[in-house]
């Protein structure tokens, strides 16, 4: 499912126009976002949870030089699928 | 930190910073990612702008093992998802360490680990072969340090006599240590090649001068005769331009040899002092013979548009990951192992050489690091 049809589809839904539900999803990005750069969790019934995760320097080799290059920590924003999303992926097929 | 949020808080939230109602935003989050595990479960990716998208990935059938009961099942294969943010918002997670980037650690212990091969294969060999191969690199290194060769003949010229009774000298040998000893401090730190130039080009000279000292104050009287008759010789090499230390040294069997490493310039150089004397036609005609009998006995291979080295190593040895040892007995005359020369004459030396056995593992990760440390010197 691309942009487009969601944007649509949640207007229908929601009985808003196409530019709300647009700003509503930047909104939402922007937040969790927020969250996730406090190392804040956010939870969502039935859906699942992002989580920021810290991932610690490390020493990798450059494959092609030979060099070893220190990489330094990041945060990543993941996602958790809730137990019966999972499993409804799981079995989807 | 670290606190969760629900999503009560999160619509609150969500409020705040679109400014739209509170009941609004709660709707829009249920009904947002209701649609988005219909999709999923559905089988359908989920792109979203702004914010990333959620994959399902295929994950295939694999073996395990209960860890109770010790019994191995088989875990079908299914779907998992991956929720890959948009770069915006990725990096606008990891602002706090948004300004650091990879560093190179100075510290390369790959390099330093060669040294070990090359020498042990001079120490090995024995006599005035031994002494050509050992020249190799110190001709190259000469050709590679144009200051340091300028440096060395003007002091050849400088002290005529000292240089000649120095040449004349060595069946004693100190050219040998010499000539040995400094291209093992070349290979010995080559990341710290150029930072050890200086200190080379004055160690070479310190030495030279040392023996040309002690030589002085033993054969001067011995050899004055001799003397007389080469310093014609250098007059001559100086006229030619040639640049070589010890230029004048036809007398040994080991300076010979040199010549005949330095090519064509050393050749003519031979021929001169043969028309000049007999007496110094006898040992150098011996020596030559030598020299070229230890070039026959490698094997030789073309590298062509087809072949490259580590073609020729799996012809060879077996195994392409050995070709760093045909580069190293090349080295002299090849450039970055990606760009050589189509039509260039490898030596293939026979693996006996450097007692590597092809079925070693051990030795071939060693191999391989010494491959990475190659290419690791032309990077820039």
């Amino acid at each position: 499912m691309d942009n487009k049809t969601l944007t649509e589809r949640l207007s229908k839904d929601l009985d808003v126009s196409v530019e709300e539900v647009e700003s509503l999803i930047e909104g939402f990005a922007k937040v969790i976002g927020e969250c996730a750069l406090n190392l804040d969790s956010v939870t969502l019934p039935a859906f699942g949870a992002f989580e920021p995760k810290k991932r610690l320097e490390r020493v990798a080799v450059h494959p092609a030089t030979g060099t070893k290059l220190l990489v330094p920590p990041k945060i990543v924003l993941s996602f958790r699928p809730a137990t019966a999303l999972k499993q409804k992926i799981r079995n989807g097929k | 930190m670290e606190s969760k949020i629900n999503a009560s808080e999160l619509s609150a939230l969500l409020a705040l910073a679109t400014g739209k109602g509170k009941d609004l935003c709660e709707a829009f989050i249920r009904q947002f990612t209701s649609i988005i595990s219909e999709e999923l479960e559905a089988g359908e990716n989920v792109r979203i702008k702004g914010f990333g998208s959620f994959k399902l990935l295929e994950v295939e059938a694999r073996k395990s093992v209960n860890v109770s009961t010790g019994e191995e099942y088989e875990i079908p294969s299914h779907r998992r998802v991956v929720f890959v943010p948009t770069r915006e918002l990725a990096s606008a997670v990891n602002a706090p360490f948004e300004v650091f980037e990879a560093m190179e650690i100075a510290d390369v212990i790959a390099p330093t680990e060669e040294i070990p091969d090359p020498d042990p294969a001079l120490t090995a060999a024995a006599s005035a072969s031994t002494a050509a191969v050992t020249e190799v690199p110190e001709s190259a290194l000469m050709k590679s340090e144009d200051s340091d060769s300028s440096e060395k003949s003007a002091i050849s010229d400088s002290s005529d006599n000292s240089a000649i009774s120095d040449s004349s000298d060595n069946s004693d040998s100190p050219d040998i240590s010499d000539s040995s000893e400094a291209p093992s401090d070349v290979s010995a730190n080559p990341s710290k090649f150029r930072f050890a130039k200086g200190f080379l080009v004055g160690f070479v000279v310190a030495l030279a001068v040392v023996s040309c000292l002690v030589v002085i104050g033993y054969y001067s009287g011995l050899f004055h005769r001799e003397a007389d008759e080469q310093s014609q010789n250098v007059d001559i090499n100086s006229s030619e331009g040639v640049k070589a230390i010890v230029a004048p040294a036809d007398t040994t069997p080991v300076i010979d040899t040199t010549n005949a490493a330095k090519g064509e310039v050393a050749e003519s150089q031979v021929s001169v002092n043969v028309e000049e004397s007999e007496k110094d036609d006898v040992p150098t005609r011996p020596s030559d013979s030598e020299g070229k009998a230890t070039e026959k006995a490698p094997v030789y291979d073309t590298v062509s548009t087809t072949r490259y080295l580590t073609i020729i190593a799996k012809e060879h040895y077996g195994n392409f990951n050995l070709w760093p040892i045909i580069y190293e007995e090349n080295a002299a005359i090849l450039g970055h192992p990606d760009r050589i020369k189509p039509g260039t004459r490898v030596v293939v030396p026979p693996l006996s050489k450097y007692n590597i056995d092809p079925n070693n593992q051990a030795q071939i990760k060693e191999i391989k690091r010494k491959g990475v440390a190659i290419y690791a010197r032309f990077k820039k």
